[in-house]
This record gives C-alpha cells, structure tokens and sequence, in this order.
C-alpha cells in the first residue's frame, strides 16, 4: 500500500470494520420495536426504541445539564483514582518492605462492595461533588494500580542486571525503565479504571443528590417515565464510550511503539 | 560455503563413533576421582596479553541461603587480555552465575575476582565490562540509535547526547546495522535486535565483553553469522570476550579456551585450549584440528553431563 493511498483506505478499513457492529446494533433495535409493537407492551414496563428517541429529544435540555454534572464528577473522581493508583503502584515497587505491608491490605479492601459505601460517603461528606469523587476513587483506582505494577515488575530481569552492571541506581531504573515499559498496561488499567468510574459516579448519585444523570433515572422512576429512564440509559453509555475512546485515543498518541491491542481481530 | 559444509560431513560420522567409544571410559574416570583433568591440545594462544580476569577459589552460593548448597565452588580462572574464552556445560552448572560474578552482579561467598586489577564492582563503575544476554533487552520506545546509546548514558551523565549517540552509531555501524539507526526494535529481525545489543555494549567501550547465550534466541544460520561477527570485532577491537553457550561449534569457532563445567556444585571440570589459529572464518570447520577439538569437547560434556555425586 503506497502512502498515498493508505489514508483513505484506513478510513474505508475502519468503517467496513465497524460494520459488523452497526449491523447487529440495527437488527437488535428493530426486533425490540416490533416485539413491543406486537405484543402491546405497555410504556411503563418497557418503551420501544421509538418512545426512548422521542423521550431522548423532548427532554434534551436537561439530559445535557445532568450530562454535563455527571461527566464531570466522572472525570475528577477518574483523575483522583489515578493519581492515587500510580502512587500507589509506583511507592509499592520502590520500597518494598512498604509493598509487603500495603499490598495485602489493598486487596482486602478491594473484596469490601464499595457500593454499600455510598450512604456512608455522603453521611461523612454531604450531597454535592465529593461523595461521589470518594466513592469514584475508591471504586476505581485498584485496577489502575494492578496494571501499573503489573508494567512496572514485567521489566526482563536481565535488563534489570545490564543497568546494575553499569552502577545505575533504582531511581534510574524506575524513571528510564520500569515507569515507561509500565505505560501500555497503565492505559489498559484506565479504560477499565475509566468504565468503574461512570458506574461510580451514577451509585453515588443513587444515594443521594439533586442533580446529574444517575439522578434523573432514579426521578424518572419515581415517576414511572420509563422512558425517560431508558434515554438518561443511553447518555450515560454514551458517556462511558467516549471516555473509553479518549483513552484509547491518547494512548495512540502517547505511546506509538506499544503492539495495538485488538479485541477481536487476531493475528 | 561448501567445502566446509563437505568438510564436516567427511568427518561427521568418524567423529560420533569416537565420542562413543572414548565416553564410558571416560565416565569411570570421572567417578573414580579425577574431575579436574586439564586437558590440553596444542600451543598456546596468539594475540593475547597477562591475565586480566582471574578467579581464585570462588564459590556462590544461592542468594539468601547462608552456607546453602553452592550453585559454583571452587572456581580457578585465569582469562588473559585480549582472550575469548567459552564457558560450556549442562544446565544449572551455574556457567551464568560465574558470568555474573564476573559483571559483578552476585558477590562471591568465598574466594577472590580480579577484574583488570579491581574488584568486579568496581570495574562494573569503570565501564570495563559490557553485557549481552539471550534477550536483546531492547527498549521497546527507543530507536536502535538511543537504545545503543542507552546504558553509556545512564552509567555517564556527563557524557553529552551527541557524543553518546556519535559513539552509539559507530558501534552499530560496526555489527552492521548503519542503516537501522532510526528503526524501532519492533522493526527489526531477532538477529538484528541482537546486533543492536551488542552495539549497546560496545558503546561503553569496556575491556570485556560478557556474553551470555547472546545466540540462544536465533536460527542456525542467524548464530552462525553472529559467530563471525563476534569474530571481526575481536579482530578489530582486541577485547576480552567471555561467552556462555551452549552450542560446542561455537564455543571450538570463536574460543581461544573452553571451560567445561559440571553440575552439583557447578565447577570446572576441565579447560582446553583450541589449536586453530586466528583468524578464523568459515573455513576453519575444515580444519581437522576443529573436529579433533570438538570431539574431545564433546566427549568432557558428556562426562560433565553424568550422574551428580551424592554430597558426604
């Protein structure tokens, strides 16, 4: 494939690629329609794709508002998450006797159902943001720090030794060696990380608050808006895929050399 | 090309009836307490100077285990400058370990190294000794060009990029990758992502050069051109090259002597020189002295390979 060429075909290799998806997306939506159409669902127990588009546009504004507070609870809870899970990763393979102490804690507090938690949050934090930046964090740094140390102990112990033979200390080590052979299973660690997050942020907002999408589902339920339910459903899905795919996204940009992973395709 | 490969297969089957007839022999003697025959064919090695590795009476021991079993004993070296000399014998003969000592990666229990006239863990400060394992252990982000440059400048902060770089290519210009400076290692063949490895070494311009099983990832044909170009760059830069493998074609090609070593305690069961002269090329496996030398190498493995004596 010359160079020229190679753009546009990308292109067309990507849209054939999601094809398959969109195929099987399409086909789902119809079946729903025509099962609700022909058994006469009624609204309040299961709306049609239809009713949820119509729900969607109706109630666009607001949608967008929640939207916007839950995003952005998802995205400082996400960043507090990975900031202590590097730390912690990074701290944990640097002193070790630290590890042997912290390791197994963390562990055992990642078997607590952080869900039950919530109440607890907001009892000790209120209603606004920081609960649900506490409860994010806490749902989703532990796979941020599994994948960091994961990178950061997978260094060939035969390079480990070629650095030694030339009196590097474990500081170089770590900087020049464990932190970026660490960063394409950090970005793996995230997408993850990034999928708990949204789910944190909607729980914590199911405990207690006054506004974003987690709420409005529990409103529209109280109301018995299914529909409603189903269309704040699909935003925050939505929500959860465009994160994902900013992740993916940088780490194309930040770490080029690492083999792309492929859910489906295989070699 | 040929000739040699004619040359082998004139000898080939000659030479496997000698090694098993001179074998049970030679395993009874093993037994009845004769281990460390030293074993000598031919003259003395050209091109090489005074001693500038020499072990004495070293033993190591697993780490953490204090007067544990020891993984080597009673280790007694002496690798002249400008030398290459092979370590070969079964696994677990803890031929690795010694290479190690030597880097100055694990302290020896008992016994003295000498590196050039330090200690081990200095010469590994001075830059005297460079490293190649079986992995390339290149990093993956790096092009072959800093990858090359890589270790001269984590061992030298003062040394400018440029100049760090400048000696980088050089060195890979030297095992023949001058045309690869930019590629990434995913780009590059496994006998390449070797090359570039031994170019990182180079690069910190030591005095030995350590090799271990550089050659034990790659294909026949791949090993055996890394063979001669272990070879020209002993020609053109004279350093001390000790090298762990398993492979007895090698060991006989490149070396100037061949410590075979035993297991349980690993130990050297017997050295012996090659008689072939410098340099040597792809004609030199049709010297007959070549398969004279293999075959009584390979019949010293095997005694090597025998039963483990029980420990009193």
């Amino acid at each position: 494939m010359t160079d020229k060429s190679s753009k546009g075909a990308n292109l067309f290799v990507a849209l054939t690629g999601m094809l398959p998806g969109l195929m099987l997306f399409l086909l789902v939506l119809v079946l729903w329609e025509v099962i609700i159409r022909t058994f006469n669902v009624s609204i309040f127990v299961l709306p049609a794709p239809s009713n949820i588009a119509v729900s969607l546009a109706a109630n666009a504004g607001a949608l967008a508002t929640a939207t916007l507070i839950t995003a952005k609870e998802v995205l400082i809870g996400f960043a507090f998450a990975a900031v202590v899970g590097i730390t912690l990763a990074l701290l944990i393979v640097r002193f070790r006797l630290f590890g042997r102490a912290l390791y197994p804690l963390i562990v055992l507090f990642q078997t607590v159902p952080k869900v039950a938690l919530a109440p607890i949050f907001i009892l000790w934090f209120g209603y606004d943001l920081a609960p649900k930046i506490v409860l994010i964090m806490v749902i989703a740094f532990f796979p941020i720090t599994l994948d960091m140390l994961v990178g950061l102990q997978s260094v060939e112990q035969s390079f480990v030794s070629l650095m030694k033979s030339v009196g590097a200390r474990e500081n170089d080590i770590m900087l020049r060696v464990r932190i970026p052979h660490a960063m394409p299973h950090l970005m793996a660690g995230m997408k993850v990380a990034i999928t708990f997050s949204v789910i944190g942020a909607i729980v914590g907002e199911f405990a207690g608050a006054s506004a974003g999408l987690g709420y409005m589902i529990q409103f529209a339920s109280t109301q018995l808006d299914t529909a409603l339910v189903f269309a704040a459903l699909v935003v925050v899905s939505l929500v959860g895929v465009v994160f994902y795919y900013v992740i993916e996204i940088l780490e194309r940009f930040l770490i080029p050399w690492a083999p792309k992973f492929d859910a489906v395709n295989r070699a | 090309m040929i000739e040699r490969v004619m040359g082998r297969n004139e000898n080939g089957s000659e030479g496997i009836r000698q090694v098993n007839a001179a074998s049970e022999p030679a395993a009874n003697r093993t037994l009845s307490g004769n281990p460390t025959e030293n074993a000598t064919t031919g003259r003395q090695a050209e091109k090489t100077g005074p001693a500038m590795i020499t072990a004495q009476n070293i033993a190591i021991s697993y780490p953490g285990v204090k007067n544990g079993p020891a993984v080597i004993q009673d280790i007694n070296l002496s690798i002249r400058d400008g030398s290459i000399v092979s370590l070969i014998g079964p696994s677990g003969c803890g031929k690795s370990t010694l290479l190690k000592a030597i880097a100055g990666l694990v302290p020896p229990a008992k016994g003295r190294m000498d590196i050039a006239g330090v200690t081990p863990q200095e010469a590994a400060q001075r830059r005297l000794v460079g490293l190649v394992f079986q992995e390339a252990n290149l990093l993956p982000w790096k092009t072959a060009l800093d990858n090359a440059a890589f270790l001269l400048q984590v061992s030298d902060k003062s040394i400018p990029a440029n100049e760090a770089r400048e000696r980088a290519a050089e060195n890979l210009r030297l095992v023949g990758l001058g045309e690869a400076l930019t590629k990434l290692p995913s780009q590059l063949s496994g006998g390449m992502r070797q090359r570039a490895s031994i170019a990182r070494a180079l690069t910190l311009n030591p005095q030995i050069l350590l090799m271990d099983e550089p050659f034990g990832a790659l294909d026949a044909i791949t090993r055996e051109e890394m063979s001669y170009l272990i070879l020209d760059i002993w020609e053109r830069t004279g350093k001390t090259i000790v090298l762990v493998t398993h492979s007895i074609d090698e060991a006989v090609l490149l070396s100037h002597e061949v410590h075979v070593m035993g297991v349980k305690p690993g130990r050297i069961v017997c050295s012996i020189t090659v008689p072939l002269a410098f340099p040597r090329n792809s004609q030199s496996f049709a010297d007959p002295r070549f398969r004279e030398t293999e075959i009584l190498l390979r019949d010293r493995l095997i005694e090597s390979h025998g039963r483990p004596r029980q420990a009193s």
